[in-house]
Order: structure tokens, then sequence, then C-alpha cells
């Protein structure tokens, strides 16, 4: 029940709340809009401190997101752009402020606070060093840790601070970060592209498909995912979820039309293990209103309209998405 | 003392001294968080072409005005600050000194209303229908007046209403 409601409430979602960028000023070129979009994402709307001009409704914004778009298609490079609007509406107009003398401090405040949290630690290292060691009967009654141990606390204590610190600084400048990631991603899609090349030898093994569909899940290949996640339910076929998950991600993806066969395949398991279910009612109505086929679309919708509970938060969008067919 | 506690002390002093002297400035008119300082003080300023609100279709630009000290002020009919700055405008104007309207995002019969209803302190009158003009200036907010100098320098920048107090600080700049 709580899934249905979820993926209706995903259908209507895009309508209500997509981005502030309106229909006419996106771009047809879907790599320049790409770009568009980067390069607004970095850009401060002025009247709105902290939101992006892309994230805005304001005026302001409205017009720089046009006037970037503008800009993209006489030809010019990203950085062209930034800097063309840079130089009317200053660093303040930059999310990440650049680096230069003005905002030398600014840069350098994570590694001056790192100094000066490390100077401490080394000071109050220093003077405990200096103190002699507690007689040994002290130690017992106040039942702390010999201080040998405690310097080796605090020891650890100053690597882990100062390594996450140093950790920050280079993530915050930019630095060996990008490479990492990269290098991390190519690591983990030699390992996917591994298993499903073993998967091929054994399309039974059920947990190793299971572990591939969310691979390819978490690496965004939304199609190969999909095809996992089909190969699973003909594995269970008899298992509800199987049949249904698929189902999920093609309508989440906008994948329907491409996968209608496949989908029917599911469609029927569904409907031989439950035909009267609300998720199979929603989906078979989905597909049964792509072939066209409205009055059979209206009849699953219109049972899954009267199956719902009165109460129930998307009856009216059900009604109206009804009334559309 | 020792370091331990001289050095958070210290810090903490730092602190304070530095928002004491900001909370200062503003409380005193001398900072204003919400202005943006404007990137094209002592720049050059834009000399793209303006259509004129009157006579259809010809344009002007700031280059024609080298040579003299100007004040450029984007205005529009539904900005309702903009009414309160009109008089005064109008007053420099009389004074002589040369003030340029660009109307912001507006239609022109609005505008021409809103100079029949509160006066026209313009010498000259630009329209930006679209607001590709206040991006080359780099406005942000209506009002906004810029003074630009005689060799075509931007001097000044306000967001805002201009009003008597403004005025005093930039009087010293006016010829």
């Amino acid at each position: 029940m709580m899934r249905i409601l979820v993926i209706i409430f995903g259908l209507i979602l895009p309508i209500q709340t997509a981005l502030a960028l309106t229909a006419e000023e996106r771009l047809d070129d879907p790599e320049l809009e790409n770009r568009a979009r980067i390069i607004s994402a970095q850009m401060r709307c002025l009247v709105c401190q902290n939101q992006s001009i892309e994230d805005s409704e304001a005026g302001l914004a409205k017009d720089l997101r046009i006037e970037v778009r503008r800009l993209l298609t006489q030809g010019q490079s990203d950085t062209e752009i930034i800097t063309a609007i840079q130089q009317k509406y200053g660093d303040y107009v930059l999310l990440s402020p650049p680096m230069k003398p003005e905002t030398l401090l600014l840069w350098l405040s994570p590694i001056l606070i790192l100094l000066i949290g490390g100077g401490i630690l080394w000071q109050h290292f220093r003077t405990q060093q200096t103190l002699a060691p507690p007689p040994v009967v002290a130690v017992r009654i106040s039942n702390s840790r010999p201080l040998r141990t405690r310097t080796m606390l605090l020891m650890l204590g100053l690597l882990i601070a100062l390594s996450a610190g140093g950790y920050g600084v280079l993530v915050e400048l930019g630095i060996g970060n990008n490479q990492q990631a990269a290098q991390l991603e190519e690591q983990i899609t030699g390992m996917v592209q591994g298993l499903a090349e073993r998967l091929e030898d054994e399309p039974d093994d059920l947990a190793g498909w299971q572990q591939l569909a969310r691979a390819y899940a978490v690496l965004e290949q939304t199609e190969d995912a999909v095809d996992a996640l089909i190969h699973i339910a003909r594995l269970m076929p008899e298992d509800w979820q199987a049949q249904t998950f698929p189902l999920e991600m093609i309508l989440a993806q906008g994948l329907s039309t491409e996968y209608k066969v496949q989908a029917k395949e599911l469609l029927a398991r569904l409907a031989a293990l439950n035909g009267e279910r609300l998720e199979y009612l929603f989906f078979a109505g989905h597909y049964a209103k792509l072939d066209g086929e409205v009055t059979q679309a209206r009849a699953y919708w219109q049972k899954l309209y009267d199956s719902l509970p009165e109460n129930s938060p998307i009856l009216e969008q059900l009604q109206r998405e009804i009334n559309g067919l | 003392m020792r370091l331990r506690f001289a050095l958070p002390l210290l810090l903490f002093l730092v602190l304070v001294a530095v928002s004491g002297l900001a909370l200062y400035q503003t409380s005193h008119g001398k900072r204003d968080p919400q202005q943006l300082p404007s990137v094209l003080l002592n720049k050059p300023v834009p000399t793209v072409e303006i259509p004129l609100l009157q006579q259809g279709g010809s344009v002007f630009s700031l280059a024609e005005y080298r040579g003299q000290t100007v004040l450029v002020n984007f205005f529009a009919s539904w900005c309702l600050p903009c009414r309160l700055e009109m008089p005064l405008l109008g007053s420099l104007a009389n004074e002589g000194i040369p003030i340029i309207g660009i109307a912001y995002k507006d239609r022109a019969a609005d505008t021409e209303q809103f100079l029949a209803e509160f006066g026209n302190p313009f010498h000259a009158i630009g329209v930006d229908t679209d607001g590709r003009i206040g991006l080359e200036w780099g406005a942000y907010g209506i009002p906004e007046t810029f003074l630009v100098d005689q060799s075509g320098l931007v001097q000044w920048r306000h967001a805002g209403v201009v009003d008597q107090a403004v005025l005093e600080t930039i009087r010293p700049m006016l010829p």
C-alpha cells in the first residue's frame, strides 16, 4: 500500500515541484542544457542570498539563467560565461569564492584552526609529560588509567583529528578528491563487470543477481539494473515483490515504452498470483493506457479507486488521472 | 598566565572586537550589510545601446554623456519605493545634473503614466524590457542609482531609495 502511494506521488510530483526553470527557458540541446545547469548551480541568487540561480524563482535569477543560456548558444565556454557574469556582479555571485588575497583568510581558515587546535593539544601533551607520574597508590584510589595509556589515547585522538582535518582541507581545496573518486568508481565498475560475466555462466545464482541489480542501481546504470531485476523476477515467479520491483523501476525511470514486452510478462505473473491487489491494478491500468486501451485502463483504475480507503490522500489525483484518460 | 588560557581568551576577544566593530558601523549607518559592493566602481560605464522610451526605435548610449557627471537611475512604475525618490531626483535635475532614467521591466504606457503622476526628472529615458541592460550594470534591486563621472567611470552605486541622507554622501562628488 505504502509503495503504491509513493509511486502515485512520484507521478504527480515532477509536475508540481520541478526546478525553478520554466519550459521556455530550457535549451533544446540536452548537452548545452546540462552545461547551463552546472553553471547556474554555481551562481548565487543575489536577492535570495543562499540559493543558486538554478533553484530560485526570483526575477533576477531567471534573467541570469536566460543570460547563461544565451551565452552558451553563442558558443562561449563555461569559464567565459562564469567570468562574464562575475565581472558584472562580483565574486559574491559565485557560491564558491575564488582564491585571491582577499579570500586567503577564508580559504586558509581550516588550516589555521587545525594549527591552533594542534598547538593547544601539543601544549597540553607537553605539560602532561613534565608532570611526575602520580604514586601508584594514588592511581589505584582515584581509579584513573595510568598516565601512559592516557598519553597514548591523547596521541591517538590527535592523530585522528589531524587526519580528519587534513582530509577536510584536501577536499575543500579540491586536491586529489576527483582523482580518488574516479579511481574508486573504476574499481567498482571493474568488479561489477566481473560479477556480470560470472553470472552469464550461472543464470540461476539468485544471490549473485540480486547483488548485481543493486550494484547497477548504485552506479545508475538504470537499464542494466532493470534487466537484472527482470531476470530475478523470472527466477522467482511465485514472489510478488520480485515482479513489482522491476515494474516500479521501469516506471520511475520513464522506461515504460522500451520495456513494454517485459512488463507484460511481469503483469501476467502478477495477475496469476492475485489480480485484485492494488499494485497490479495500478500497473495494469498504466500499460493499458500506454497501449491506448482506454476502456480497459479506466476499468483497472476505477477498480483501484474503489478499493482504496475513503480517506486516502491520493483519491483525488487518481480521479483526475481517470478523467484524463 | 599560561598559554592554554591566554590563547582561547585572546581569540575570543578578537572575535568580540570584530563583531562589535561591524555592529557599530551598521548601527551608525556606515555599513549596510544588505548593500553589495558594485564591481563597476571605478570602471567604465557599460555603453550598450539603450532604446529610448519616447522616440520610437531610436537608441542612445552613455558614451554620449562623456564629459559630464550624470546619475543613472533604474526605476519602474511597479516599484513603490521609486515614487519616493522622484521629488529629490527632480530637485537634483533642477540643479543641472543630468539624470538618466532606465525603465526596468516596465510597459511603456505604465512608465508614461508613472512619470506624469510622480514627475519626470530625467534627461533621457531608456527602456530595459527584459532586464538585459540591468544585467550589464550588475543591478540587483530597483530602485538602483549609479553616479558616473566626467571620464565615464562609475563612482558610486546605491541600491534602494535615494533620500536626503544618501544624497549627502554623494554631494562631494557632484559638480
